[in-house]
């Protein structure tokens, strides 16, 4: 299982924001820089963390930072 | 003013003297979906007020502001009022990175930029370097931050509410959009008041808009179809405008055009394919009965999304094919046409498209030719801020060249093939490959790069980046993943590779030009050809 500790640190090197702090309601809203093209960034860097792959239905269904924790730890699972 | 053509003052006063006060202009839905109206009469009021605070500071008419906004109601107001005071409305996306704005803001000369807390970090990092950059107006903080960073809020509260807008010409100057070439820096194009002839114009031809009907364009403000298309056209006709503060996902959108009774909706083609890869059931439970009409711009439409949306949304999806150059649409499938799926449509009644061969003799119907147009419509661009010869070069005669290929078929339906120039249209934005090379070659891993675009499912093209390595370096995803990264905090996330290729050495010919056919060839694993240009 991870936690919004170890996927915040994620966001702050794709977002260079080390100020940021996500929680399960964060959402592209929330985040600077956060849009459609910086999400595959953000995405394969996940993959690449916790060597995981996401399917393209999975990363349009993502609505907050938590649906996204929630697909992480399924799939660590 | 006897003649209104300030598009600030057509888009809400003159809507208010038509009887319009009170009807809605803007209903914002936030991504909490909770709405927020604004009447015509408010958005008037507001962007006076914006047009007030912004000539107490100083600023006089034909100085440049610039809008580094996200979605929000802001934007209209702060928009409006920039053109009812005179002043030049320059217009940057939320995401650009510093050494975007930089590149934008410098050469725009900038006088002052409205933007939120957030972006004032970016901000920040090139206020030094922008030596006219007198005034930065936050958006979102109560009080002022400094003598040079203030509060809009406050400005605005103690700031009147009517105001007498300037009196535009048809040759004054109102927006400048920055759109990518293939060498050097973003061009900034501007644009005038009388565009407003055009773009209402075309809105009636393709749209067929109803005074009841509710419109929704997805398009950012940033981008030429979220202020044509997004602001002036639909407000200066007096329409509901509905818009939507969050990303896509199908459920909340097509939940807001059931809810919202949504008859016009203008979109884009990687949205359309975003679309196409849930279900068809997602769209079954929806009552679209009210949605009229359906357009896409940015890219080229598939004939697999037209025919999705028949299928599945039982609804015909119109392509309008149009540039930030143009300012207003030029050729289109629209009601009443047959739509032949693929095709650009037929131009706009007054718009004279050619096809021009190399040696710029007329191009023969179903050959591909440079796609020109006969320039003379009002929304025509009428500059390049600071490139004079870059203006110039775009005109054989008085025909404007697009830089795009197309073809006509028998029946005067005009067909993209693709581009004349290496500019790469990544989900309808324009990407220069030169911007992306020169932010890339900032790393120390990186000791030559050439940028490319190649064909995508999703984004019609993406950017792909061959690397050459200096000896120090290894390739990693991490490696990969850091460039990506630099790339779209620096420049754009739209201009981030979506690939890698590592060469031993980029291609050049001798006058150190890179040979991106060769690139092109590379990728698709197809033979280079002729390699005599090519340097030892």
């Amino acid at each position: 299982m991870i936690d919004f500790d170890s996927l915040n640190e994620v966001f702050v090197m794709v977002f260079q924001d080390p100020e940021i702090r996500i929680s399960a309601e964060t959402t592209a809203d929330d985040i600077d820089g956060w849009d459609s093209l910086s999400h595959v960034i953000l995405i394969s860097a996940i993959e690449d963390k916790y060597q995981i792959t996401f399917t393209q239905r999975e990363i349009l269904r993502f609505r907050c930072v938590g649906d996204m924790l929630n697909c992480i730890n399924q799939k660590l699972s | 003013m006897t003649e209104h053509y300030n598009i600030g003052y057509k888009c809400t006063g003159w809507q208010v003297n038509e009887g319009r006060g009170n009807q809605v202009a803007l209903r914002w839905v936030s991504q909490k979906l909770e709405r927020q109206d604004i009447t015509y009469r408010q958005l008037d009021s507001h962007s006076n007020r914006y047009a007030n605070t912004l000539r107490d500071w100083g600023l006089q008419a034909g100085e440049r502001v610039f809008l580094f906004l996200p979605r929000t109601p802001e934007v209209y107001s702060a928009f409006l009022g920039i053109l009812k005071a005179g002043l030049v409305c320059g217009t940057l996306f939320s995401s650009f990175g510093p050494e975007a704005l930089l590149d934008r803001l410098s050469d725009g000369a900038a006088s002052a930029v409205v933007t939120n807390q957030k972006s004032l970090r970016k901000l920040d990092e090139v206020w030094p370097l922008l030596p006219a950059l007198r005034v930065v107006f936050l958006v979102d903080v109560p009080e002022h931050l400094s003598e040079r960073v203030v509060s809009l809020p406050r400005l605005l509260a103690e700031a009147g509410e009517t105001f007498e807008a300037f009196p535009a010409r048809p040759d004054t100057p109102s927006v400048i959009h920055y759109t990518s070439g293939s060498t050097g820096k973003p061009k900034g194009v501007q644009h005038v008041h009388g565009s407003l002839e055009s773009q209402l114009r075309s809105f009636r031809e393709v749209f067929f808009p109803k005074p009841d009907d509710r419109y929704w364009c997805t398009a950012d403000h940033a981008w030429v179809t979220g202020t044509s298309y997004g602001i002036i056209a639909p407000f200066a006709f007096g329409l509901t405008q509905v818009q939507y503060a969050g990303g896509f996902d199908p459920q909340t959108w097509f939940s807001i055009i059931e809810e919202e009774k949504v008859n016009l909706l203008y979109t884009a083609p990687t949205v359309l394919r975003m679309m196409m890869q849930f279900e068809d059931e997602i769209y079954q439970g929806f009552d679209l009965s009210e949605l009229r009409q359906i357009y896409s711009v940015g890219e080229p439409l598939n004939p697999e999304i037209y025919h999705w949306g028949r299928r599945v949304l039982k609804h015909e999806i119109h392509d309008t094919w149009f540039q930030t150059e143009t300012g207003s649409i030029m050729i289109a499938n629209r009601p009443g046409l047959e739509i032949r799926p693929g095709s650009m449509g037929k131009p706009l009644e007054g718009i004279q498209p050619v096809l021009l061969a190399d040696d710029f003799s007329p191009a023969r119907v179903g050959e591909v030719g440079k796609l020109g147009l006969k320039s003379g419509w009002p929304s025509m661009f009428r500059a390049y801020i600071n490139l004079p010869d870059a203006y110039q070069s775009k005109f054989h005669g008085d025909i404007y060249l697009t830089g795009d290929l197309a073809r006509q078929d028998e029946d005067g339906y005009f067909w993209f093939i693709g581009r004349d120039d290496d500019v790469i249209n990544t989900a309808g934005h324009l990407v220069s490959p030169f911007e992306v090379e020169s932010s890339l070659l900032e790393l120390p891993a990186v000791a030559d790069v050439g940028v490319i675009g190649a064909p995508d499912a999703l984004l019609w093209e993406k950017v792909v980046a061959f690397i050459a390595l200096t000896p120090a370096a290894t390739w990693s995803n991490e490696l990969a993943l850091r460039l990506r990264v630099h790339v779209s905090n620096r420049v754009s996330s739209m201009a981030a590779p979506a690939d890698f290729r590592i060469v031993q050495k980029i291609p050049k010919n001798r006058s150190g030009k890179i040979m991106r056919r060769v690139l092109r060839a590379w990728y698709a694993g197809q033979d280079a050809g002729d390699l005599s240009t090519m340097e030892e």
